[in-house]
């Protein structure tokens, strides 16, 4: 059973809660809510070349699929210095295992939340990618979210199936 | 006073090994997994602490606080995790984990549960 937005705003919620909670805890910034909109073209869509990192975590248990969390390199690279007290201008190992800790801690805040699906997640795994260059299978109804904060942005992308047992 | 980190990213064993160094401690020994740590740990002599992440390749936390536990030593181990589920927490406690730290945290958090359980040498 695929999510939609109207019925599973709790799920939504979830993510929207705990990533707002994490770059409110972990480094001092709010994040505004700039767009949700399910992705429904991807195929059509060039991929930018505008640098960008995408960090990767399956679900499974009361929801199947995976979690996505892009940041274009502004916020990569804020997120990184704001964690660290660092000063990093480009992508490197530090900005890579930063982005996988967020999403780490973001579908980790989500599954907390989600508590009566008995959620299960896999190790983050990092792409030098933008959603952009995200694509699908047919069966799912990618949502995205995407926040600004201080001139950055970061974005959430959900593909998750209710399981029906 | 000597730590032995266990974390497999990056930037969280630095930002905990920030906040050790802000405190008493002086040599942070840090690994990327469970069968990393138990190799660097040894019999355990030596180090005052221990703090490891849950969710890790190879060997989590949870087999590593085990696999300590198992040998006998006591020394005191912290778990960073995201996991906050009751049996979770329980299962941690059971394995023998001295205290727990949820993910995310601010200094303030790190540095309260740190002087919880390190020893303080001002105090000996």
């Amino acid at each position: 059973m695929q999510l939609t937005i109207d019925a599973d705003t709790s799920i939504i919620g979830a993510f929207d809660d705990a990533i707002r909670e994490i770059f409110d805890m972990m480094i001092g910034e709010s994040l505004h809510q700039s767009r949700m909109d399910y992705l429904v073209d991807w195929l059509q869509n060039v991929p930018k070349t505008e640098p960008a990192l995408t960090v990767v975590v399956g679900l499974t248990g009361g929801l199947e699929g995976a979690v996505a969390i892009t940041l274009c390199k502004e916020a990569a690279l804020k997120w990184t210095n704001g964690l660290l007290d660092s000063a990093a201008t480009s992508f490197d190992q530090d900005v890579i295992d930063a982005a996988g800790e967020l999403g780490n801690m973001v579908v980790g805040g989500a599954k907390r939340r989600l508590s009566e699906y008995g959620l299960t997640m896999t190790l983050p795994n990092v792409f030098c990618a933008g959603s952009d260059s995200m694509a699908f299978p047919s069966s799912a109804k990618p949502l995205q979210v995407s926040y600004d904060f201080s001139g950055a942005t970061v974005s959430i992308v959900t593909s998750l199936n209710k399981v029906t047992s | 006073m000597k730590v032995l980190l266990v974390d497999d990213s990056g930037v969280m064993r630095k930002i905990i090994a920030r906040g050790l160094n802000r405190l008493w401690v002086k040599e942070v020994i840090e690994a990327g997994d469970g069968v990393e740590a138990l190799e660097l740990f040894g019999d355990g002599a030596g180090f005052d602490l221990v703090v490891t992440d849950w969710n890790m390749p190879n060997m989590n936390g949870l087999e590593l606080v085990t696999a300590i536990r198992a040998s006998g030593n006591k020394i005191p181990i912290i778990m960073i995790t995201t996991e906050t589920e009751k049996t979770q927490v329980i299962k941690a406690i059971q394995a023998g984990v001295n205290d727990y730290l949820v993910k995310p945290f601010d200094q303030d958090m790190l540095t309260l549960k740190l002087e919880r359980v390190l020893p303080n040498p001002q105090s000996a």
